[in-house]
């Protein structure tokens, strides 16, 4: 599916990663994609893309130090969202490493070994190509922060402040499921970027008990590390803090277990809100599929795949991962090239009167409808057949209860 | 004018082509271009008449066959061209006439230049008279009036002799009196009157050598309007009042043949356009070329990473200008078609590429052909302006409109014309009429009859001839729509994208032709080996009749062309065409009502009192696609890839925002469709479900987009319910794969039910081909 390669501006290669079952890269061919970029800069000019009838390629390059070449067959993806990989993976680079060891290279040999400690993470990255079967988030794609709304948030809120203050970090939340329940208004001042790494970190490390690694954040701090640290609370929660050298580990797991104890049955009661991601309270219309709602205001993204408690799906040909597919799919398409996000500024600026706020897509067993409302994005999963006007309404209707609903927070 | 220029100079190249261009209303003009022997000239009122089987035509070949009898055995196209280098012998005396409104579209101004004739101010009468005429003829004009003075050149060349004699300036002297203070003379400036009087290349001197004295003389020049400048660009090289150079694009051929390391530096470039002028005047080599090796890496290396196609596209930043370039590999050359992104996205300009490449192919056999051997080059300059020039101004929309101050936009974004850019990406057979059933039946049994060569009146002469070639399609256009076809598809696009770029249809569309005949060799993508094929167009008033041939098989070897018996067949049959009021049922169709009735402007959604205005005294009834008494259809497109023909609205005002927004969806949706389409060819094939497969596209069948459009209310001043109006519309673009692939997109208002819809687009839009 996809090569991404990555090599120091002075032309040394630092890795290759490939993603899908394909026949490592060859080295002649490695070289030839780094050269052409380098070539053309020294004429004067900066390749930016190439494409083929099936095939991308993009370049770019990250700090003046070194220069990351994506190549990816999937015909959905577009220059702008491979462009998007690129900047996480430079960011993923930071994330671990640290701006400074990037930029100022003693020892090429040492930083290559060094580097790879990225590895597992960039192949998540490049896993969000083609998502592997359990990744349920869209935050890969959407930059967004994947959340779970709960009815018992405010009291998770409550808590991780407290807990937060103790170990002298302002810097915490609460997951359930992957999905943030909960966080420190701190938390939210991070960086998107941040947030996103962290994310992706945090699903790819499946660790039993939990984390306590060292990161830089690519934004707010790429030369000074912090601890990132995390304790599974349950099965499907866990607890994570950014802070600094001081607590010790030993310290901080005494606050946690002071702290998280009493919590232990109001996060068996959020965890029963999974799979629609809301509380249970609140019902969709049933010809809902799935949905993705972003707040580009707040930059959270609250979705769900399987939005109705009752197992009698009519439609049940589309399996969760189809789903989820689906809607990236849809995602990837439209974003950007035929719909903006509102408080976006980078396109349509032309005739801002023009643009379009509502996609709809007729499948032959499905259909998708888009929806700019606000400072809210909604994309909505339907069965074939239903009209639009009828789509139309059941997702305005949709959006107005996640958004509007009281008990619905996120 | 340009139109005529354009036409006539693809035309002229060897013995495959003949062209004759009378445009009519505009006095009598001929361009005997490849007929060098014909001497007559038809007069109008003749033209008119019907014409004669085995008539003047051929007539005046016979006589000019044995007039030339060795030119024509030796078959040197090289000698005809030359004859054509110097039409002045061939020319009609009645077109000594000058149309002055030929040139009506160049602007004129006036200065007043103070002269200072040498011999009388300085006193060195002797060795300035001398030295004048060592000089040349053209040294008065160089000194006096400071510029060299040129005769418009064969491109310019219009079929009339005065036209050879103008004065335009050639070359500015340096520190002449127009080099400084009127410093908006240009090179290609037209020297209309000296002293009020017409000044022509043969008397300039003698007008020049009679100023005696320091006096004041009045010059009036014209010049060319600026859409036509480009030419004058090119070759003056730096034209002095250009502001600044246009963002980097350009076309270009590239081998690696027989490339070695002792080669010169561009020894690879084959062709690059508008390299002639810079690359004579100072090497500058145009700036995408400059890392050219990196796209030839390219174009090898994409195939190898993926065992995908070659590259189709490349974007890449030149001093903050980004830059598409489009890759299209022939063989062991590369073309590549370079063009920045404000002129156009890189999905157009694919497209584009695409069609040029094919036309290329078409009317030269290869690109390679066609860019690198010279006789060619003057054709490829002009294609070369046209496509630039409607990649940079064809869209009427936006900012860029503001520079699309020409009316000879071969693609302008005037959607009243059948040349709107929409066309131009899709399908390139040519816009369909649909005219009433029992027009289109006559249209299609004259095609039928024509190509049966079912001629009426057979003498004794044409029964012997055993004919050179046998019709194997014909078309009718008529004011640049089609209107019958009996070829396929892939034929008829070619052919369609003939006519379009080399401008016969917008020429067709936009001025009632005497007489047009196109006679030339072409290389029709799908013929049989050894077999040639020609293009026969021959047009009056506004219609064309196209027809190709193929020689080889049952017909005669080829020897003398152009079969001058089936051209005059062919303006029999279109007389016939004529005589059945074709254009007058074109003519009804076009001004008649819209049907189905179009939404054609915002305040009419507004003001919801406008019903549809259905004028009585037409014969043809207005029908709209949704119940009620307005409109509410905005726009539609349907496109027949089978065919290869598209229907829209003959007639919409350009000026609504919805035009280009229409277009510039319809364009995402069909590449959305074009996805579809590839993922349900992958799904066919045994390797399906491997890595690179792409199957999330595979089952869509519609697209919407819905768009809201505020406009400012019509009249702010009056009343206040109209406060905001503010509209929603959709453009739905839905995809048909059965019986043939099939695009339609629709643009109406807000608030359509969705069964109407359903209905207009299986009923209305499904009968209509």
């Amino acid at each position: 599916m996809a090569y991404l390669t990555c090599q120091s501006l002075s032309g040394l290669p630092l890795f290759i990663r490939r993603k899908g079952d394909i026949p490592p890269l060859p080295f002649p061919l490695v070289a030839s994609l780094n050269g052409v970029y380098t070539y053309t800069k020294t004429q004067g000019a900066e390749l930016e893309n190439t494409c083929s009838e099936n095939t991308f390629v993009v370049w770019k390059e990250y700090h003046d130090t070194y220069m990351l070449c994506i190549v990816a067959t999937d015909t959905s993806l577009t220059t702008v969202h491979l462009k998007h990989i690129l900047d996480l993976v430079s960011h993923t680079m930071v994330f671990y490493l640290g701006l400074e060891e990037l930029v100022n290279v003693k020892n090429i040999e040492r930083l290559k070994k060094d580097l790879k400690v990225c590895y597992p993470l960039i192949d998540t990255i490049l896993d969000g190509l083609n998502p592997k079967e359990d990744l349920e988030e869209f935050c890969d794609l959407t930059d967004y922060t994947d959340v779970l709304s709960c009815p018992e948030r405010s009291t998770f809120e409550g808590i991780l402040n407290c807990f937060a203050e103790s170990v002298g970090t302002v810097f915490g939340c609460l997951r359930v499921r992957s999905k943030v329940a909960a966080a420190t208004p701190n938390w939210w001042t991070l960086d998107s970027v941040e947030l996103l790494q962290i994310q992706l970190l945090l699903s790819n490390e499946r660790y039993d008990t939990g984390i306590d690694i060292p990161i830089y954040l690519p934004v707010r701090s790429p030369k000074i590390p912090f601890r990132l640290v995390q304790w599974k609370l349950t099965q499907n929660s866990d607890v994570c803090l950014l802070c600094g050298p001081t607590p010790s580990l030993a310290d901080l797991e005494k606050e946690v277990k002071r702290f998280w104890r009493s919590a232990f049955a109001l996060l068996k009661s959020a965890e029963s809100c999974y799979p629609a991601n809301i509380p249970s309270d609140i019902t969709l219309d049933k010809n809902v599929l799935s949905y993705l709602v972003m707040n580009t205001e707040k930059r959270r993204s609250l979705s769900s795949l399987s939005p109705h408690t009752t197992s009698g799906d009519v439609h049940s040909h589309l399996t969760s991962v189809r789903k989820r597919d689906i809607l990236r799919t849809f995602y990837k398409t439209i974003v950007g090239t035929m719909i903006d996000l509102p408080g976006s500024t980078q396109t349509g600026s032309e005739d801002s009167s023009q643009v379009s706020k509502e996609v709809f897509m007729n499948f032959e067993y499905y259909s998708l409808h888009a929806l700019v409302s606000d400072v809210y994005l909604i994309l909505v999963l339907y069965p074939s057949g239903l009209h639009n006007h009828y789509l139309r309404s059941i997702t305005r209707t949709t959006l107005k209860i996640l958004t509007h609903e009281k008990n619905c927070k996120w | 004018m340009l139109l005529l220029v354009r036409l006539v100079s693809f035309c002229h190249q060897g013995r495959e082509t003949l062209a004759c261009c009378w445009p009519g209303q505009e006095g009598v003009q001929v361009l005997p271009l490849v007929l060098p022997a014909i001497t007559q000239i038809v007069a109008p009122a003749q033209i008119a008449a019907p014409l004669h089987r085995g008539g003047r035509l051929s007539r005046l070949l016979k006589r000019r066959a044995v007039g030339n009898n060795s030119n024509n055995k030796d078959g040197v196209s090289g000698n005809e061209m030359a004859h054509c280098e110097s039409p002045g012998v061939y020319l009609p005396t009645e077109a000594k006439r000058s149309p002055a409104d030929d040139w009506s579209d160049w602007t004129s101004f006036t200065l007043e230049l103070e002269v200072h004739p040498t011999t009388g101010a300085d006193g060195s009468s002797l060795s300035g008279s001398t030295g004048r005429r060592n000089k040349g003829p053209n040294h008065l004009c160089e000194t006096l009036l400071g510029f060299v003075p040129g005769v418009t050149q064969s491109v310019d060349w219009h079929g009339e002799v005065s036209l050879r004699q103008r004065v335009i300036v050639d070359k500015l002297t340096p520190g002449g009196p127009l080099h400084q203070g009127f410093a908006h003379v240009q090179q290609g400036d037209w020297l209309e009157k000296l002293n009020g009087q017409n000044v022509t290349h043969r008397d300039l001197n003698d007008i020049l050598s009679s100023i005696n004295s320091r006096e004041i003389v009045e010059l009036n020049f014209r010049r060319r309007p600026t859409s036509n400048h480009s030419r004058n660009q090119e070759t003056s090289g730096s034209g002095g009042s250009e502001s600044s150079p246009p963002p980097p694009h350009g076309i270009f051929l590239l081998s690696q043949e027989n490339v070695t390391e002792a080669s010169a530096e561009t020894a690879d470039i084959l062709y690059q356009s508008t390299s002639n002028a810079t690359m004579a005047s100072g090497g500058v080599m145009n700036p995408l070329l400059k890392w050219r090796g990196a796209l030839v890496t390219l174009a090898h290396l994409m195939p190898q990473l993926t065992g995908s196609a070659p590259p189709s596209c490349s974007t890449v930043t030149l001093d903050g200008v980004v830059v598409h370039l489009v890759y299209i590999v022939e063989g062991s050359v590369l073309f590549l078609i370079g063009a920045p992104s404000i002129w156009c996205s890189h999905i157009e300009l694919q497209m584009t590429a695409k069609q040029i490449a094919s036309l290329l192919q078409f009317q030269y056999g290869s690109i390679r052909r066609a860019l690198t051997e010279p006789r060619w080059a003057d054709e490829i300059r002009r294609m070369v302006d046209t496509l630039f020039h409607w990649l940079q101004f064809g869209d009427g929309g936006g900012n860029r409109s503001a520079g699309n101050g020409s009316s000879v936009s071969p693609g302008g974004g005037d959607m009243s014309r059948p040349f709107n850019r929409l066309s131009n990406y899709f399908v390139t057979c040519g816009q369909w009429l649909p005219l009433p059933p029992e027009s289109h039946l006559d249209v299609t049994l004259t095609l039928n009859q024509m190509e049966a060569i079912d001629y009426e009146d057979w003498d004794e002469e044409a029964i012997s001839i055993q004919r050179c070639a046998t019709i194997t399609g014909s078309a009718v256009y008529c004011q640049g729509y089609l209107v019958a076809s009996t070829m396929a598809g892939k034929r008829l696009e070619e052919i369609g994208t003939f006519l379009k770029w080399n401008q016969i249809l917008e020429m067709s569309h936009r001025r009632r032709l005497s007489s047009l005949i196109i006679w030339r060799e072409v290389f029709p993508a799908e013929s049989l080996d050894g077999n040639r094929s020609f293009l026969v167009v021959v047009g009056s008033g506004h219609i064309l009749l196209v027809a190709q041939l193929e020689s080889g098989g049952v017909s005669q070897s080829w020897d003398n062309y152009p079969d001058t018996f089936l051209i005059e067949e062919m303006q029999f049959f279109l007389e016939e065409l004529q005589y059945l009021d074709l254009e007058t049922s074109c003519n009804q169709v076009l001004n008649g009502p819209q049907n189905p009735a179009l939404v054609t402007n915002l305040s009419q959604i507004a003001e919801s009192t406008s019903p549809i205005s259905s004028s009585p005294e037409s014969e043809m009834p207005t029908f709209s696609i949704t119940p009620g008494s307005r409109p509410t259809m905005i726009n539609y497109l349907s496109l027949d890839f089978g065919t290869g023909v598209f229907i829209a609205p003959t007639l919409l005002n350009a000026a609504t925002k919805f035009t280009e927004q229409f277009q510039k969806t319809a364009l995402t949706i069909h590449s959305l469709f074009q996805r579809t389409l590839k993922a349900k060819m992958d799904l066919q094939r045994p390797d399906w479900g491997g890595p690179w497969s792409d199957k999330s596209l595979v089952a869509l069948q519609e697209v919407s987009v819905v768009f809201t459009v505020a406009e400012p209310p019509p009249n702010p001043s009056s009343g206040t319910k109209s406060t905001s109006v503010s509209e929603c519309f959709w453009v739905t673009g839905r995809l048909f794969l059965s019986p043939v692939h099939r695009e339609l997109y629709v643009c109406h208002q807000d608030g359509v039910a969705q069964d109407i819809l359903d209905l207009a687009f299986h009923l209305a839009f499904g009968a209509v081909l």
